[in-house]
């Protein structure tokens, strides 16, 4: 459906239920429709108002939260690694000493 | 949602202009206002004639109460996107309670067996005035409206209470004690589905609404004999149970309201279920939607044949029969049967054509299947209809049974000392009333709306055509509570 189509069926159908309201004088009909009738008028017209905040929200509440993730190695504390037991003696014994290991958290 | 099927590039694909400004909604709340304000101005009677009896008490005109609702389905439709982000209703979930006594069965059937006999004893040979008569408020009261109150509270209550099912199951209990055992010689055609029951509770609301002669207890009492037989020729074909769910019309429609409550009784255990999660586990038969629409449809119907636009068009109609020669009766209840069909029609296009909406988000699911894939959400706006629109009804002509009960022929018995008891009209006021019609309405559709969110979550990949989606059926549900609350207004103008 083009989008003259649509806008022209969003008149059709409001100027429908204006006439029905005023021919059986129940204009107060209008007034409980009109919720209705201003949520589908933007639809039918492929509008979704208010979509780009609302999945700004969602994806907001879908991203990981600070301090659950994992840790970047900035925040961890360092730590240098002191040799014990058999590593310990290998680093005495030897001539050169064994390759340190990586720093860890 | 994985982050693999979000849109591309890291944002949405939104097709409109750039970042609301702030104070742009505050602007909308004025304007909104103006114009509400300027309606006020332009029918300065609309704000008294908000049509409900009573209701002066109500701080403002009836119809912002529409408006009101539109809002909170609103807000519920913003909640239910941010913060419920993956399905939770589509699989099962309950919890055993405690085993179910196996002597509470047939004595519930007792007492549906019993209450059949006294509708159909008081129908013949009681008097033949309907509020003397033990047979009109029980069946249109007590039956029609209390039955649907209390499955939904309780469970499928009614399977147990059942007259034609305990009927059958005690013949089928005798036959097997006497050594004879057979099985239905029919299978159930599938095809066939939950139409009977559309059928039926098409006949039974035609009977109701329209036919003229609809209180006189003989008709009534013939009816009910007519249904039993009917209903135990229908067991006798195809099985006690494949019967009662899809071709019993009472059965049928209780057992789907039942799906709303938090209790289920299988194979005599007594289970907790989580809220909602048996409707979305209805199993779409054929008939299943033009079940739903129906329950709302004979509803709507009831309320707008009492409102004005129907008392303003209706006798046109009827006089359009008239001067084809049918009488005043005949002419009045064809027309009211097209009213009814013309209310069933307008409902099933407002669903129609949310569903339509929902398809122009994406074309990966066809028409049919998103009309059968969004059926269930109805059920709580069917029930939400059916309580809003007989509350008073019920608790009001409700209180009758209470010296019926003692006086079911009207012939001036007292068999429980109950026969002098009269409806305290001021056990509830109408004030109140229109609140539990209002929050029931409100109530049953935010229900809807989180079932329709919960089935979009499960069947789109990406989350904006879900959301897309769910504005179709945001609107459906604004539409059907808005039209919920002209007819509760109207039917009191």
């Amino acid at each position: 459906m083009s989008r003259r189509a649509r806008v022209l069926v969003v008149l059709l159908v409001g100027s429908l239920v204006l006439a029905s309201a005023v021919a059986s004088a129940n204009a107060s009909m209008l007034l409980y429709l009109l919720p209705a009738l201003a949520l589908a008028a933007p639809l039918i017209l492929r509008r979704y108002p208010g979509e780009r905040r609302l999945l700004a929200l969602i994806a907001g509440r879908s991203r990981p939260r600070r301090g659950l993730g994992a840790r970047t190695p900035s925040s961890a504390p360092l730590r240098t690694p002191v040799p014990r037991g058999g590593l310990l003696i290998a680093c005495s014994l030897a001539v050169r000493p064994p390759p340190r290991p990586p720093i860890t958290s | 949602m994985s982050s693999q099927e979000r849109p591309r590039g890291g944002g949405f694909p939104i097709r409109r202009g750039g970042r609301r400004r702030r104070g742009h909604g505050v602007r909308v709340v004025g304007s909104l206002a103006a114009v509400l304000l300027g309606l006020e101005a332009a029918w300065p009677e609309l704000a008294s004639a908000h049509g409900i009896s009573g209701l002066a008490s109500l701080p403002v005109p009836a119809w912002l109460f529409a408006w009101a609702a539109a809002i909170v389905l609103v807000v519920s439709f913003v909640a239910l996107s941010t913060l419920w982000s993956s399905p939770r209703l589509q699989e099962r979930h309950v919890r055993a309670l405690g085993r179910v006594p196996a002597a509470l069965t047939p004595l519930c059937g007792l007492i549906g067996v019993a209450l059949f006999a006294l509708v159909v004893y008081a129908g013949y040979e009681g008097v033949p005035y309907y509020t003397a008569n033990f047979d009109p408020t029980f069946i249109y009261v007590i039956f029609w409206v209390g039955v649907p109150v209390a499955s939904v509270l309780t469970g499928d209550s009614f399977s147990a209470f059942s007259p034609w099912r305990a009927t059958a199951r005690a013949i089928c209990w005798a036959a097997r004690r006497l050594g004879v055992t057979r099985t239905a010689p029919l299978d159930y055609p599938a095809w066939l589905g939950r139409w009977p029951v559309v059928g039926g509770l098409l006949a039974f609301g035609w009977l109701e609404l329209i036919y003229h002669d609809h209180d006189n207890p003989v008709t009534l009492a013939s009816l009910a004999l007519a249904y039993f037989t009917l209903m135990l020729a229908g067991m006798a074909l195809f099985g006690i149970e494949a019967w009662t769910e899809r071709g019993d019309a009472f059965g049928g429609y209780f057992n789907l309201l039942s799906r709303l409550a938090l209790f289920e009784v299988r194979d005599r255990v007594l289970y907790l279920r989580r809220p909602l999660s048996a409707i979305a586990d209805l199993e779409l038969e054929p008939g299943t939607l033009a079940l739903i629409l129906t329950i709302i449809g004979v509803t709507t119907f009831d309320g707008a044949s009492n409102g004005v636009v129907w008392n303003t068009i209706g006798p046109h109609v009827q006089s359009v029969f008239s001067g084809l020669g049918l009488g005043p009766t005949p002419a009045d209840e064809l027309s009211d049967s097209i009213g009814l069909l013309i209310t069933l029609a307008v409902v099933s296009a407002f669903y129609a054509l949310g569903v339509r909406g929902i398809q122009s988000v994406s074309r990966r699911f066809p028409y049919r299947r998103l009309l059968a894939g969004f059926a269930h959400t109805l059920v709580p706006i069917g029930f939400a209809y059916v309580l809003a629109h007989y509350f008073s009804l019920l608790v009001w002509q409700g209180q009758a049974i209470g010296y019926l009960a003692s006086n079911p022929l009207g012939r001036n018995a007292n068999l429980f000392g109950t026969a002098h008891w009269h409806i305290n009209y001021n056990f509830i006021d109408s004030t109140a009333i229109w609140y539990v019609q209002v929050g029931a309405l409100v109530l049953g559709h935010v229900a809807g709306l989180t079932l329709a969110h919960d089935r979009a979550l499960g069947v789109y990949r990406s989350k904006l055509d879900a959301v897309r989606s769910q504005y179709w059926m945001l609107a459906v549900m604004v539409t059907f509570t808005c039209l919920g609350l002209w007819l509760l207004s109207d039917v009191n103008t």
